[in-house]
């Protein structure tokens, strides 16, 4: 038997080790990775397939009034729409006293302006000058039971202060307007807060200037919106008062109230657009196969159903949605003359009690709270040029999968809408095919349809 | 009286050592063969890669065992080489590999590195006759993962399947020898063939999973005679046969939804019946000792009858296998050594396979050479051999895979004089 000298021992275990330690090195380093090598030795058990013709059947309706009071913004002019009707808007403002005229014996008025601030927004032709007429409301501004105002409502306005003025501004300005005002409403009303301001309280005060209604005159063709905050909104009474004997010139302002402003919107549809309430939808084969979204004035939204997507289960043992895209574009050059909505939403309709559910979410990547999808108006669509690229762009797979083989009870419909904040802020309108609008050509057709672009998986067993 | 007790507790601790290190090797094995890592692509056929190495102490000599006995050997592939094992002996076997192979195509060039888990087997002589070994070792691999595009119909978009498999089927064994008459010893094994394959389809929206099962014993038998002549030269030659039996796998189907993990199908599917082959081998080594110096011939061959297997995949089909292996080894001094490199055994050896696997009609054939050594230590009983293979394995066919291989063995055999009786009690 042969012994090992000491010195040979430790470098055996420095070898063992390093051994050791070799082999723990290739074990941690061989990991997998995906390779094609071998690519040919399989075969998937799967087809993957791409549809973009699948049935999406629209019906167009009208809500009956939305809320149009707080929103900081009034609409006024008028618009003969060839899409959708006669549009007609008129805003109703209070304006809250101030406190920064002097207390001075004599004070002379001189002249009162109306400051109005557009917001850039607009619905029609914009190479029309707006020619708008104020009016004194007769009472002041009260909210309904629920505190709000609706598109229906409107206010009772006196014939005492009728001044009708036509300004210049062309297109989307943004630029602030200042309106010369008849002296005489501009007297009285001076007059009134200078006699009175020992006992002007708010209620004298309401009782003495109720606020202002500003309506189209006739013959617009254009609606604009306006600002309404305490700084964009104003009334300017310039007067002077004398102090040693000079006379200095003053300013007394009274600023649109937010919480009491509201728009009176109304829409007289074309006769051969019969839009349908939420009992009774409109199918848009009978709306020239155009389905409507409209804020402001009468809204329009439209309702989707997708009646035939239990033929996905037909075509294979197990079927699963990868993708399923919603796809809205817009008539070719419906949107010259009228702002599209930035962004859409979906939300539920339930088609048995016709009831309008929450708005579709989806989780966003690395978040847990699940989000209100929206559909927002493709980047390069803006440029009216790149209509091909003008588009909004739904990924619902979700509820697509969530459609599949359920029973009628159960079926969902969707309907796509301007955000509901933000249906009563601005004039928006989109005009979109349905599967059977045709536009010139059949390549173009398909360029202004509503498309559901559905992938799914197909699995058979082998 | 006090010199007893020291020397029972003494010895009892170094038991409890013993069995503790032991303990931790097979957990530790256990946990590598949970671990095991391949990548080769053809390990999707079938049941797996078959290995046709046994990974022990021969794997330098290109692994010619059959006809191979030796004191400190635990033969793995006959069970009659068993009969050799000295008889206070106590052999603890344990080996892995290390593979880095490289992949060729007309079109890829891939590199992939494989680290198996290959053998953990202990052996003992019962009595003067009979010899036990048990082990266990991976008897397939698999281990793949495949990108594949696919089209999306209707669009020019594509998509890539991912396709894996992992697992294996394993084998836990017991050998049996048994001397019939001098130098004549006859050998049985009984394996249960054991574990689990699955292979994946991981589509974007959809995972198909299937998992087979494997649960089989099957024995395989084996002689050996061996004969000295003039007290330093050995020479043995054995023999190995199994039978044809059937090997089922039992297989089930899991279908889930890629992205909501939602299980759309969960069935039991027709199990997979195959056959483990007939299979015989014979071979020879001679032993010699002369001057000090040893040297040793072993040489084999091997045949598996697997085309009794009708499975095909894309033109791959189960054919008869043959091996030749062949190898030396040679220490330079046993009994007076000057020094520790006399007593390390240097082995070199060659194998030639013709796989179990043809392709497109042509057999997959492989081709290595080896070197190994053996290194003792632990009084020179035990040994850590290790082993470097290079090789290749191709079918031949122009622009079909090609594989360039080096592997790795290390094989660490300790022997331990466990049945010696105290001199005094």
């Amino acid at each position: 038997m042969y012994f090992i000298p000491i010195r040979h021992k430790t470098d055996i275990r420095r070898s063992v080790a390093c051994a050791g330690a070799f082999l723990a090195f290739c074990w941690l380093t061989s990991c997998d990775r995906n390779s094609s090598l071998g690519n040919y030795l399989v075969e998937s058990h799967t087809r993957t397939v791409k549809v973009d013709t699948f049935g999406v059947e629209m019906s167009v309706l009208a809500k009956d009034s939305i809320v149009t009071s707080n929103k900081g913004v009034i609409f006024v002019g008028e618009y003969d729409d060839p899409e959708t009707g006669k549009s007609r808007a008129e805003g109703f403002v209070e304006f809250t006293r101030t406190s920064d005229y002097e207390n001075n014996e004599y004070p002379r008025f001189d002249s009162v302006t109306l400051v109005l601030n557009p917001t850039g927004n607009y619905y029609g032709d914009t190479l029309a000058y707006p020619d708008i007429r104020i009016w004194r409301l007769n009472n002041p501004i009260e909210m309904d039971d629920d505190g709000m105002r609706y598109s229906t409502s409107t206010a009772s306005r006196g014939n005492e202060l009728s001044i009708q003025r036509r300004f210049k501004m062309k297109g989307p300005s943004q630029k602030e307007v200042e309106i010369r005002l008849p002296d005489v409403f501009g007297e009285e009303l001076f007059d009134g807060i200078i006699k009175n301001r020992e006992n002007m309280n708010t209620d004298n005060y309401l009782k003495t200037f109720p606020g202002l209604a500003i309506t189209p005159a006739s013959g617009n063709s254009c609606i604009y919106a306006y600002s309404i905050t305490d700084s964009t909104c104003q009334i300017r009474i310039h007067y002077r008062i004398s102090e040693s004997g000079d006379l200095t010139d003053k300013v007394m302002t009274f600023k649109a109230n937010p919480a009491k402003q509201f728009n009176h919107l109304e829409t007289t549809l074309l006769p051969d657009l019969p839009v349908g309430s939420k009992t009774d939808p409109v199918p848009t084969s009978k709306t020239h196969n155009k389905g409507f979204i409209l804020s402001g004035g009468s809204p329009l939204y439209t309702r989707l159903d997708f009646p035939r997507l239990d033929y996905l289960q037909t075509l294979g043992e197990i079927v699963v949605i990868e993708n399923a895209r919603l796809i809205v574009r817009p008539v070719h050059h419906s949107y010259e003359t009228v702002p599209l909505p930035p962004e859409l939403n979906l939300y539920e309709h339930n088609p048995v009690n016709d009831e309008r559910g929450s708005a579709l979410t989806q989780l966003t990547a690395g978040s847990t709270q699940p989000t209100t999808m929206t559909g927002n108006l493709n980047n390069a669509g803006k440029n009216k040029n790149n209509h091909e690229e003008c588009y909004y762009d739904f990924t619902i797979t979700d509820f697509i999968a969530s459609q599949i083989g359920v029973s009628e009870y159960g079926k969902v419909a969707l309907s796509i809408d301007i955000p509901t904040s933000e249906v009563s802020n601005a004039f928006r309108r989109l005009v979109f095919g349905d599967r059977n609008f045709f536009y010139k050509t059949e390549v173009q057709s398909k360029e202004n349809q509503i498309m559901l672009e559905i992938t799914y998986s197909i699995y058979n067993e082998y | 009286m006090n010199i007893n007790k020291r020397h029972i507790n003494a010895t009892c601790r170094n038991v409890f050592r013993k069995m503790l290190a032991l303990g931790a090797v097979c957990c530790t094995s256990l946990c590598l063969m949970a671990q095991n890592s391949t990548s080769s692509p053809f390990s999707i056929f079938g049941i797996g890669e078959i290995e046709s190495r046994d990974f022990g102490v021969s794997t330098g000599m290109g692994n010619a065992t059959i006809g191979l006995r030796s004191r400190n050997l635990l033969n793995h592939r006959n069970p009659a080489g068993l009969g050799g094992i000295d008889t206070l002996k106590f052999i603890f076997d344990f080996s892995g590999s290390v593979k880095f192979s490289d992949f060729t195509t007309s079109a890829l060039h891939e590199r992939a590195t494989n680290f198996n888990f290959k053998n953990l087997a202990v052996g003992f002589r019962v009595t003067r006759r009979w010899t036990v070994s048990v082990g266990l070792s991976p008897y397939t691999n698999v281990g793949y993962s495949i990108s594949k595009p696919e089209l999306i119909e209707g669009s020019l978009d594509r998509f890539n399947v991912i396709y894996t498999g992992d697992g294996g089927v394993n084998r836990f064994y017991w050998s049996n020898s048994m001397e019939l008459f001098k130098g004549l010893t006859a050998g049985v094994s009984a394996s249960y063939y054991f574990g689990t394959v699955t292979h994946t389809e991981t589509a974007p929206s959809i995972v198909i999973s299937e998992t087979m099962t494997a649960n089989k014993i099957n024995l395989d038998f084996g002689m050996q005679y061996s004969h000295l002549f003039q007290q330093h030269t050995r020479v043995t030659v054995g023999g190995v046969y199994s039978y044809k039996s059937d090997f089922k796998l039992y297989r089930s189907q899991m279908i889930a939804n890629q992205s909501s993990g939602y299980i759309l199908k969960e069935e039991k599917i027709p199990d997979k019946k195959m056959f483990l082959p007939e299979s015989y081998g014979a071979g020879f080594s001679v032993w010699r000792n002369k001057n000090n110096a040893e040297w040793l011939f072993s040489a084999d061959c091997y045949r598996q009858n697997w085309s009794v297997n009708n499975e095909r995949l894309r033109g791959i089909v189960y054919t008869n296998s043959r091996m030749y292996n062949a190898g030396v080894q040679f220490t330079p001094n046993t009994k007076r050594p000057s020094g520790y490199m006399e007593i390390i055994r240097y082995q070199i050896g060659a194998c030639y396979n013709e796989s179990y696997m043809a392709i497109n009609g042509r057999q997959m054939k492989d081709y290595s050479v080896s070197v190994g050594v053996g290194l003792p230590f632990f009084r020179g009983l035990s040994y850590v051999n290790v082993a470097a293979v290079i090789g290749q394995s191709a079918t031949g066919y122009r622009g079909g895979i090609k594989e360039n291989y080096a592997l790795l063995s290390v094989n660490l055999s300790l022997i331990e004089s466990w049945f010696k009786k105290a001199k005094y009690d």
